[in-house]
């Protein structure tokens, strides 16, 4: 993206990732929603921002979702960049053929290449809260990674009149969710906030397991943990924008049959393991080409693709982050 | 003696008959009394030899009960002593016990310590057989696709 290194830094760079495939039913309608409140509430806040939208593997026979993007929401246009990532990055790393979307690989795309101050990483289908935006502007330590709590918006909530009077009124929340120290997890993929620095220290997320998707944002925090990285609460909330196919609704139906989920078995070790990516973490190797002003596409080349199995690299976390079941046989909740 | 004539008989040696039999009287009385006296006296002298036969053998119970206490001293002290030996005794078994436990708590809290580290190091170990695992689902499904591909 040689056209953005000249470009001033940003505050804040937020990271999206997503394909129009219609995932939980109405995923272009709620991005669009998502994407347009969220560049006006920015932009009022005095927040310079660049919006970096990932869109792993798109479907050929259909429009790109950042096009729709773009034509829905053309004030944001200079804010965003799209990342098209071929599909082959997708069919060479996944290790679970039901895993359709390696969500957090995806985010790493954008992690990598962010060039704001702040980096959020957080979903196409949230909104941001007002004391969220008040704390981004007035300024964060750099050290530590920050969260805030999701409240989860009544489902089929009227999205063309969301305004701040809405999203404030609990008679709108359908659940809002406490989060505890020393983690703050829950929802942790829907807003996770830190310094660039930190974000590159870490290496992003997980991208060794690549086996779920689950559990992925959560390691994330464990692995904060164990190096020392302080996790802190914001003052406020943000808001999802709540669908019929969510993990939290979905998730009962696959009870008996984990492994057959779509987002991986939710029983892996996500709390009790850590890792440590490759220094090529995020497809940083991938050959990349302007296709259009503003969006750069990401070419499969296996030299780009860390190998199936790097197990050294599958760590145990410096300090327990949450304490462990204490008998044998015992389930990590 | 206001009667001349009493006394004139007096100096003879005589006195009046009445004055005899009353003295009889008197003399009878007394010796009644003089007999109470005796057999109250004998009756005292068998009471002092009953009481010191009493006295005789409360002074032998005496002897014997200072005897037996003595005795029963000497053997509560030899018991005491004993006692206070099988405390020392106990002491020191109880200082040893509670060495033991202090060592045995410290063992503990290590096993507990090398147990959590052994818990993390089997989640990471099956973390990496999943992985494994999952490694090798792909590659079969790929080497069957190819192999169905090229046939």
């Amino acid at each position: 993206m040689p056209d953005l290194a000249i470009a001033p830094t940003p505050t804040l760079s937020v990271i999206l990732t997503g394909r129009n495939d219609g995932y939980g039913g109405d995923f272009l309608a709620r991005a669009i929603t998502a994407i347009r409140f969220n560049h006006a509430a920015l932009t009022s806040s005095g927040i310079t921002y660049e919006l970096l939208l990932v869109e792993w593997a798109p479907l050929p026979d259909r429009p790109l979702l950042s096009e729709l993007i773009e034509q829905a929401v053309p004030d944001v246009r200079p804010q965003l960049t799209t990342l098209l990532v071929d599909a082959e990055y997708q069919e060479a790393l996944t290790l679970n053929p039901r895993l359709a979307y390696l969500e957090y690989l995806a985010k790493n795309v954008g992690v990598r290449r962010a060039r704001g101050r702040y980096l959020l990483a957080t979903n196409a289908d949230v909104l941001l809260g007002r004391a969220v935006l008040a704390q981004i502007a007035e300024g964060l330590p750099d050290e530590g990674v920050y969260r805030a709590p999701r409240i989860d918006l009544t489902l089929g909530l009227e999205q063309s009149g969301i305004s701040w009077d809405v999203l404030e009124n609990p008679a709108n929340h359908w659940r809002a969710r406490e989060l505890r120290p020393p983690l703050y997890s829950g929802g942790t993929g829907d807003f996770l906030l830190a310094a660039r620095d930190t974000f590159h220290r870490l290496r992003g997320f997980n991208e060794i397991y690549r086996l779920a998707r689950v559990g992925v944002d959560y390691n994330f925090l464990v692995k904060a943990y164990s190096c020392g990285v302080a996790i802190h609460l914001m003052g406020g909330s943000v808001y999802h924008l709540n669908h019929a196919g969510s993990f939290r609704i979905t998730r009962a139906q696959y009870a008996d049959s984990a492994a057959a989920a779509p987002w991986g078995n939710q029983r892996w070790h996500s709390r009790y393991v850590s890792y440590e990516n490759p220094e090529s973490w995020g497809l940083i190797n991938a050959p990349q080409v302007t296709v259009a002003p503003r969006r750069v596409r990401l070419i499969f080349d296996w030299k780009a693709v860390p190998p199936m199995l790097d197990l050294k690299r599958i760590v145990i976390p410096g300090r327990s982050a949450v304490a462990l079941p204490r008998r044998t046989g015992d389930k990590p909740a | 003696m206001k009667n001349p004539l009493l006394r004139g008989l007096q100096a003879f040696g005589l006195t009046p008959v009445g004055h005899l039999y009353e003295a009889r009287s008197h003399v009878s009385a007394h010796e009644l009394v003089i007999r109470e006296l005796r057999d109250k006296v004998e009756q005292l002298g068998r009471e002092i030899a009953a009481g010191r036969e009493e006295s005789a053998r409360l002074r032998t119970s005496h002897e014997q009960a200072a005897q037996r206490h003595a005795e029963t001293r000497d053997q509560l002290q030899n018991e005491l002593k004993e006692s206070r030996a099988g405390i020392s005794q106990w002491k020191a078994k109880a200082e040893d016990l509670l060495v033991q436990v202090r060592d045995l708590r410290g063992r503990l809290t290590e096993a507990e310590r090398v147990e959590s580290q052994l818990r993390e190091l089997l989640m990471a170990n099956e973390t990496k057989l999943d992985l494994v695992e999952a490694a090798i689902n792909v590659l079969d499904q790929r080497t069957r696709g190819e192999a169905v591909g090229g046939a």
